[in-house]
């Protein structure tokens, strides 16, 4: 009895027409946001799809039955198709795919998190600043941003994976490098777009520093379009982490990567399935997950044309 | 009549407008020059980072220190890193790449062989994108929200989810291998090598000139697997462009205007919608087009299609940096240009409105 | 509404319309006077002989171009003459007199001479290309070539080196690629900057073998033909094409729809399900290529001898042929492949941890010790190198892997900077000599020696060893002969820095129609001219 009644309660807090405190009001705001994000079914799907990888990725030791670096005898284990020891059968090191593919989700998740957080710091920064001061620091920043956007993303990560030799390191530089324009572009026109509004001005009267108006007026104004963004960008990630590792150049074997396994998987027959389909089907679900979330969040925080 | 030109309102609306337009070609060739420079300075950093020795890439294996030595000099490698900038530079301007270890030909000769294969991959892709794309995305922009739009977004953002790279061989042991539908892997059947002229470098293009219409169709057969599935993916990208380009016009003031004035549906979109919404495409297309170039590295790896993606894929495999780098500079370029051209026309297009 | 029913219309006439494709006919099979081979032929970067020294393309040349002497394939120590008829030695050992065979054709048509056969030999020393040193071992070099080997009458030649060498070791060299005739004229008309026609021979054909090389297209494919003027038995083909196919699973698919007639170079795992089916064969032929470990001796624990001994110990020979060659290929535990002068049989090592374990005791790593071993980046040496990961650690040895592509190992061989390498090494001629230089001769262990041989990349001196390598090649006594290269593959056993795994055969699986192929132990020796089809 104690529990519903308990929930009811948080509802009705959650949903409270004079929130108490801030912070009220900030879960207010997300509870109904939430509301809505539920609504729209493909959006959950692939909400609980990226909840159930990362869910994976964090307890992936735990979760995983076998070693997924050591195989077993390779004279008697290897290429064994799913069983009950082996859920998804053996590769040709005789190791186990199960656990494999549940630690090849760190390297993709790993990326998407480190491209991600430089990525958005760096264009909201960028974007709020040059549309902040404008002029020509704005031209120049834009101009700026036009150079690194125009660069084609999975060919500069090519050539830096050339030169700086297969890992994580050179694929997060070349995404990084490639996608922080679009946020700063983002940034600066909603910043533009707010600039001359009058609470803006009230705070300079109000003698807020630039500094502060940056971080407290402009800032959480662009994170909406910047999380719709974010999160399309973020199977966008997914995708080619996967690629550069197929054409085995991304994280390097015997480390589980799902590219990776897909491109070692090529050098046996199609009749042991396994060994690519199901590293395939969860990096493919992986970056559904991200395009479904980001769709609907871009349904529920409006339309933004995709750059 | 000069004055005329000058002093007349329209005359100077004209010029103005003139000066305003030329202003934004001079940008975008400033653009297209630091951007590239940009690219060849990554290249070049690149290049010298290589833990390939360059001088045991050019002389090989089995050479005395003297032989090494010398191809050190000739390479430059004792001068300072901005004097090999520039001379990196002209030479990549004289369309010296060097030459690629994996086949002993320069690669600028290289390029100039596999390009056209890629081109052909890439143009049926998008044709493919634009022919099913466009409808579907106005479709799903007049009937907005209806299940149909519904599917034709979870189609789009399948084709966006899916990694080529694990559907493809699946694709292709199941339609080329077991049912037999389409031909198998490469560009075209072995047999048919060298029967047709090589006048455009393109198979359906010569193979037509040449009236080898077996030829034709074998290229074709070929070509659809891995056609089809770039054509999914500019489709994807297409088809959503569409749609909110078309959900944008119909806004618009003026769409209410002519419901008001009793023009049919057909009407307005054939006429005005439509129309106005095409120009926007134009920068669209464009993009998806330099995506797909790009995303040709994959597809030509997994459909073994002999164009620049599986030269590249299969130097980067091996470490030929000069053959990489020059497909790199290649791509990279056309991807520029296509890029910077779709920005242009966009921003033309948006200020001309205005 | 109409303009959406146009759009539907459009978009439902797609799928049919690509439908259609599947309805248009597809050729079946291949034709029936051509051989379709698929194979990966990144590696081959030139087609003139004098530059050849990879595998794909040593078989073309093989098939394409006829070389001075020849081997029986069943019997290599049986040399005989092809375009040479016969052969005398001078007293002093020093100089071999070649007499020519008449009336051979090049495919030009024009006569086969003895000034050919010269100019061929020249212009390998001229050149200075890698397999040069096939040639110029001798001490045959561009100051004394024009002496050393020279026209001496109508069909005869003098080949003349700098100490008398074993003659069974010199003949052998002449059955490399590198003896291979061109056509002097045809090459000379080429030629441009006194290249000796090299810039345009890498791409073109002046020979006189069975098959003519009409055209190449990089990384496409090798377009072969039946030579009208070749002098032996005619080929029964009347075409011949390799196509370049990198992934091998794409070769195998091709193979099993009829699209090629041979896939080569399969892995262990696609060939054991090729055998199940009925319309393909294999052949498989033992190749003179060995797989082996090699220990850098500037590396601490690996120059203690009783650590090299432990680890010989804690490697399963025969799992490892049996996995990653599917049971095709022998365990060798010394430097010469089988079938070779003084090749060694037997096979002193096996897994034994515990013995493995007391060695390494006795050496002061009872807890073992961590190391790197560099590997390329492709099956099966990722698959071996696993396995020996996992071997190793049995005796407490953790290896860790650094796995990079093919020339950036050599890079890293060549500068020393490996601790353990596994690597790959082939003969490049059917002699003992070929491998004793490799892996035991080390003058000089300086940065800027002459010889960078395997012993010296190992930075491995064996100065007993040098001079042993030296005194096989000058015994004329096939018998003594024999007996130096065994004592000297006994002694590398003991003391180098290798632990050598398994010799690979070569396995071809081919559509069952296809009669008549010869695999050699050499892929130069690979001879498509006795093939049928049926």
């Amino acid at each position: 009895m104690f529990l519903p009644s308990f929930f009811f309660g948080l509802r009705a807090w959650f949903l409270s027409n004079s929130p108490h405190s801030r912070f009220q009001a900030k879960l207010g705001r997300l509870y109904r946001f939430w509301r809505v994000l539920c609504a729209n079914r493909m959006a959950m799907i692939g909400f609980f799809l990226v909840l159930f990888w990362l869910f994976i990725a964090i307890f992936a030791d735990f979760l995983s039955p076998h070693s997924y670096l050591e195989g077993e005898s390779l004279q008697s284990a290897r290429l064994q198709p799913p069983s009950f020891t082996h859920w998804f059968g053996t590769d040709g090191h005789a190791r186990d795919i199960y656990s494999r593919v549940l630690h090849g989700s760190r390297p993709s998740l790993f990326a998407v998190f480190m491209v991600i957080s430089i990525v958005v710091t760096t264009g909201l920064l960028v974007g709020v600043f040059a549309g902040y001061v404008g002029g020509l620091t704005d031209l120049f920043l834009m101009r700026l941003t036009d150079i690194f956007l125009s660069f084609p993303r999975f060919i500069l990560a090519l050539a830096l994976l050339a030169g700086l030799g297969p890992g994580m390191m050179s694929i997060l530089i070349a995404l990084a490098l490639t996608l922080w324009p679009v946020y700063a572009r983002i940034a600066r026109s909603e910043t533009l777009s707010v600039l001359h509004m009058d609470y803006i001005a009230a705070a300079h009267l109000r003698g807020g520093s630039s500094a502060q108006i940056i971080r407290i007026d402009l800032i959480p104004l662009c994170l909406s379009p910047v999380i719709v963004r974010a999160t399309t960008d973020m199977s966008l990630i997914i995708l080619m982490v996967g690629g550069l590792g197929f054409l085995g150049i991304g994280v390097q074997p015997p480390s589980p990567e799902w590219g990776t396994m897909i491109a070692e998987g090529r050098n046996y027959p199609t009749e042991y399935w396994w060994v690519t389909a199901i590293p395939g089907f969860a990096l493919f679900t992986l970056s559904l997950g991200f395009n479904l979330l980001g769709d609907g969040l871009c349904a529920v925080l409006g339309p933004q044309e995709r750059v | 009549m000069r004055l005329l030109l000058f002093s007349s309102p329209a005359g100077r609306i004209f010029f103005i407008s003139l000066y305003r337009f030329s202003l934004r070609i001079a940008g975008f060739i400033l653009m297209l020059f630091v951007t590239s420079l940009g690219l060849l300075a990554i290249t070049f950093l690149v290049s010298r980072m290589s833990p390939v020795d360059p001088v045991l890439v050019l002389v090989g294996d089995n050479v005395t220190g003297e032989v090494y030595r010398r191809a050190y000099y000739e390479l430059g490698l004792d001068k300072s890193l901005l004097t090999q900038f520039s001379l990196y530079c002209l030479k990549i301007l004289r369309g010296d790449f060097g030459i690629s270890i994996l086949t002993g030909h320069p690669v600028i000769d290289d390029l100039r062989r596999v390009f056209p294969a890629t081109i052909e991959l890439a143009t049926l892709g998008i044709l493919i994108g634009v022919l099913v794309g466009v409808p579907l995305g106005v479709l799903a922009a007049l009937r907005e929200n209806s299940p149909f739009d519904q599917g034709v977004r979870f189609f789009c953002l399948f084709g966006y989810s899916l990694p080529i790279f694990w559907l493809g061989p699946i694709a292709l042991s199941v339609f080329y291998a077991d049912l037999g539908w389409v031909s198998g892997p490469g560009r075209i059947d072995v047999v048919y090598y060298g029967t047709v002229p090589s006048v455009t470098g393109f198979i359906l293009f010569d193979s037509a000139l040449a009236s080898r219409w077996d030829v034709f169709r074998d290229g074709l057969r070929h070509l659809i697997l891995p056609g089809f599935f770039l054509g999914y993916f500019s489709f994807a990208y297409i088809s959503r462009m569409t749609r909110f380009l078309i959900l944008r016009e119909l806004s618009r003031g003026y769409v209410l205007t002519a419901r008001i004035r009793g023009f049919s549906d057909f009407r307005i979109i054939r006429y005005h919608v439509f129309r106005n919404a095409l120009p926007f495409l134009v920068p669209v297309i464009a993009l998806s087009y330099a995506h797909l170039l790009e995303g040709a590295v994959i597809t030509e790896t997994v459909f073994a299609w002999p164009g620049l993606g599986q030269y590249m894929s299969h130097a980067l495999r091996n470490a030929d940096m000069n053959a990489v780098l020059g497909g790199v500079i290649v791509v990279g370029l056309v991807f520029i240009c296509l890029n910077l051209f779709s920005d242009f026309l966009k921003k033309l297009l948006n200020s001309h409105l205005h | 509404m109409n303009l959406v029913a146009f759009f539907a219309f459009l978009v439902f006439l797609f799928p049919p319309f690509s439908f259609l494709f599947p309805v248009i006919p597809a050729l079946s099979g291949t034709p029936r006077d051509t051989l379709i081979q698929a194979w990966a032929l990144d590696d081959v970067l030139s087609l003139d002989p004098a530059d050849i020294f990879e595998v794909s393309a040593s078989e073309i040349a093989g098939n394409s171009y006829e070389r001075l002497l020849g081997y029986d394939l069943d019997d290599v120590s049986k040399i005989f003459g092809v375009v040479a008829k016969s052969w005398r030695v001078s007293r002093d050992g020093r100089t071999i007199f070649f007499k020519i065979r008449k009336g051979k054709r090049f495919a030009s048509g024009r006569p086969l001479t003895v000034a050919d056969v010269v100019f061929s030999l020249h212009r390998v020393i001229f050149l200075e290309k890698t397999p040069s040193f096939i040639i110029s071992q001798f001490g045959i070099n561009k100051d004394n070539v024009k002496q050393a080997i020279r026209q001496t009458g109508n069909d005869e030649f003098a080949f003349t080196m700098d100490r008398p060498h074993a003659l069974s070791l010199v003949l052998s060299c002449l059955t490399a690629t590198v003896s291979s005739v061109v056509d002097r004229k045809l090459v000379l008309s080429h030629e441009s900057d006194g290249d000796y026609g090299n810039g345009w021979l890498r791409t073109h054909y002046a020979g006189s073998g069975p098959f003519l090389i009409r055209d190449w297209s990089p990384n496409e494919a090798i377009f072969l033909e039946r030579n009208e003027f070749y002098g032996g038995q005619k080929p029964w083909l009347s075409r011949m094409i390799y196509r370049h196919i990198p992934e091998q699973g794409i070769r195998r698919l091709l193979l099993e729809k009829g699209d090629v007639d041979f896939a080569r170079f399969l892995g262990a795992d696609m060939l054991s399900i090729l055998e199940k089916r009925e319309d393909i064969s294999l052949l498989s032929v033992p190749k003179g290529m060995l797989y082996y470990l090699a220990f850098n001796q500037k590396s601490k624990p690996l120059s203690h001898s009783a650590v090299r001994e432990a680890l010989k110990y804690l490697v399963d020979y025969q799992a490892l042929v049996d996995v990653f060659s599917g049971g095709r290929g022998q365990v060798r535990q010394f430097f010469l492949p089988g079938g070779l002068l003084g090749s060694r049989d037997e096979t002193p090592y096996h897994s034994d941890v515990e013995r493995a374990r007391s060695l390494l005791a006795k050496a002061g790593y009872p807890d073992g010790f961590s190391l790197s071993m560099d590997v390329r980046n492709i099956m099966p040496f990722t698959g071996i190198a696993e396995a020996l990961q996992q071997s190793f650690a049995k005796g407490g040895i953790r290896l860790t892997l650094n796995q990079i592509d093919h020339r950036h190992l050599l890079t890293r061989y060549r500068r020393r900077e490996h601790a353990i390498v596994l690597a790959y090494w082939g003969l490049h001629y059917q002699d003992p000599h070929s491998n004793a230089h490799a892996f035991a001769f080390n003058p000089d262990n300086s940065k800027d020696t002459r010889f960078k041989t395997l012993a010296w990349r190992n930075s491995w001196v064996a100065a007993d060893l040098t001079a042993l390598v030296k005194e096989a090649a000058l015994e004329s006594d096939i018998a003594e002969r024999s007996l130096l290269y065994r004592e000297l593959q006994e002694e590398v056993r003991r003391r180098g820095p290798y632990i050598f795994l398994y010799q690979e055969d070569e396995t071809v699986a081919m559509r069952l129609n296809i009669k008549g192929l010869r695999l050699g132990p050499s892929f130069d020796s690979n001879s498509f001219r006795t093939i049928v089809k049926e």
